[in-house]
């Protein structure tokens, strides 16, 4: 017997046709909000309720079900066998107003998430530390060859908004780290961190990626050219702007680059999956690697 | 303004066009022009904003009837989507896209459109859609990810019926930019058949994109 989930209702089916079934209220809320449901991995009340009472074996294709049934994706049955909504009086209309409904709540989610807003406040960030660099420039200039008070005052006032923006972002960003990312924020600081999610589209995909690419993030364009034409490999991107290697000689910091990026690698995949703090230990390991590649 | 061999897509000089659905009369996705013909209404299609207008610029034939089912991965911000809905007039588009900031504005441009399912997922788990998707026609595929012939497989397998045919757009750039451009092809395609799908025809998008190449593939 297959248990089947579609947008419309659950369904027990074996090769010869639907034998149960339960179907969804006709109405697009009612419809997305189950729709939101299985997206949040989660069974379906009505999924439990057909499938009380059923002794035989069950075949599911979702691993979301897997507790209910042998998981297998492939069965040929699921890709021969088509439920067609039609056939239960529901018309495909109510699926893209649905799929609407749902996309909407999702995109409004995700866009509202953390690591979403962290990016855009490193950006601004880094756009008002260069406002902040031109602008101290201008002022210094300017009052070398004495200024008149009145003349420059309103410039002050800018330079003085910028710098207690930069402030209030670095505040912000600090606090926002160490809440979605505390291993990262502990290993590299609060602001490196934010960058290499930047420069990774996100937290998640920076835990997806290997530690030899967040070695080199944000050194995209020379990483680029090294694999075109050859030379040089680009030894460190953001990670560069850590002490720890830029402090470094010369030739020490593609090591010390190295170690860093795997122990970065490590800390973020516990703040996306365990969620365990781990960062004492990294600490301490890290260190201790830095101290020896610098006594090498 | 003339019906070419495929079905739903116009030509008028050197230019092609699809027919707006109705429900959207009037209104552009990406600012393309419109243009007037005995009382229909036809958006131009192009080629340089639009990969499957490249391709069938360059010779590509696909076989979408009005009714068909489409599965189209990596959907952005709609301007392609835009047109396959206006062929499969009477048939569906589920639009995969898994960047939210895309699908906002998949949602703005597509969201009067009455035969496009949105869907916020990502390609790589096709069966995270299983209760929206099912059995469609053709697979349109343009993701450009390092994985994309096998995103494509897995969906293909899920849910193209038998007999059914899949576009997969390729950026040499994204499979491995140290390879040439011919040999990142030559890898995809031969991941493809591999998994037993057979390869209709390649075709380059010069000059529309560089180091782009169309697969067009068919599974029985
Ligand atoms: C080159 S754009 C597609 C352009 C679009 N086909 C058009 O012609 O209008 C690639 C899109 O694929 C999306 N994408 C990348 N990986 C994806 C995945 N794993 N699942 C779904 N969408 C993905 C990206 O967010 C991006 O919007």
């Amino acid at each position: 017997m297959y248990l089947v989930t579609k947008w419309f209702g659950v369904f027990l089916c074996d090769e010869k046709g639907v034998k149960k079934k339960i179907l969804f209220p006709k109405d697009e809320k009612e419809i997305s909000k189950r729709l939101i449901e299985i997206d949040k991995n989660k069974v379906l009340s009505e999924e439990k309720k057909i499938i009380k009472n059923v002794k035989e074996q069950l075949v599911v294709n979702e691993k979301r079900l897997h507790r209910y049934g042998v998981y297998k994706p492939n069965d040929p049955f699921f890709i021969e066998f088509d439920i067609e909504p039609r056939d239960f009086g529901f018309s495909e209309n109510l699926l893209h107003k649905a799929a609407k409904v749902v996309a909407e709540e999702k995109t409004l989610e995700e866009l509202k998430s953390k690591d979403l807003q962290i990016i855009q406040m490193v950006n601004a960030l880094d756009d008002l530390i260069q406002v902040s660099n031109l602008l101290s420039e201008r002022l210094e200039r300017w009052k070398s060859i004495s200024a008149s008070k009145k003349k420059i005052q309103p410039l002050e006032n800018v330079f003085s908004m910028v710098d207690s923006s930069i402030k209030y972002f670095e505040k912000q960003i600090e606090d926002d780290m160490r809440d979605i990312a505390p291993n990262l924020t502990n290993i590299v600081g609060p602001l490196i961190g934010a960058r290499l999610i930047a420069f990774a589209g996100g937290l998640k995909k920076l835990s997806s990626l290997p530690a030899s690419t967040i070695q080199v993030l944000g050194a995209e364009k020379a990483l680029f050219r090294y694999k075109k034409e050859g030379g040089k490999p680009p030894k460190h991107g953001v990670i560069f702007q850590h002490p720890y290697i830029n402090t470094a000689p010369r030739k020490f910091r593609g090591k010390i680059a190295r170690a860093m990026s795997s122990k970065i690698s490590i800390a973020v995949k516990a703040d996306v999956f365990t969620k365990r703090d781990i960062f004492k230990e990294l600490k301490l390991v890290l260190d201790e690697k830095v101290k020896n590649i610098k006594n090498l | 303004m003339k019906a070419t061999s495929i079905t739903g897509v116009y030509k008028e000089k050197n230019r092609i066009y699809t027919e707006n659905l109705p429900c959207c009369k009037g209104s552009t996705v990406y600012n393309e022009r419109i243009v007037y013909y005995r009382d229909r209404e036809f958006r131009s299609w192009n080629p340089y904003r639009s990969k499957l207008a490249a391709a069938i610029s360059n010779g590509l034939k696909i076989s979408f009837k009005t009714d068909s089912k489409i599965l189209y991965l990596g959907a952005a911000t709609g301007t392609t989507v835009s047109h396959v809905s206006d062929i499969v007039r009477d048939g569906w588009v589920y639009a995969v896209e898994n960047s939210p900031v895309a699908m906002k504005k998949l949602l703005y441009t597509c969201g009067k459109r009455h035969n496009v399912i949105p869907v916020l997922a990502d390609a790589n788990h096709p069966e995270r859609y299983g209760s929206i998707v099912s059995g469609v026609d053709f697979v349109y595929q343009d993701v450009s990810q390092r994985n994309q012939a096998e995103i494509f497989k897995t969906n293909v397998f899920r849910y193209l019926k038998k007999n059914g045919e899949g576009v997969l757009m390729v950026k040499a750039r994204s499979i491995d930019v140290s390879l040439k451009p011919k040999k990142a092809y030559e890898l995809v395609c031969l991941e493809l058949e591999d998994a037993g799908l057979k390869i209709e025809r390649r075709i380059d998008l010069h000059p529309y994109d560089k180091d782009h190449m169309v697969i067009l593939v068919s599974y029985f």
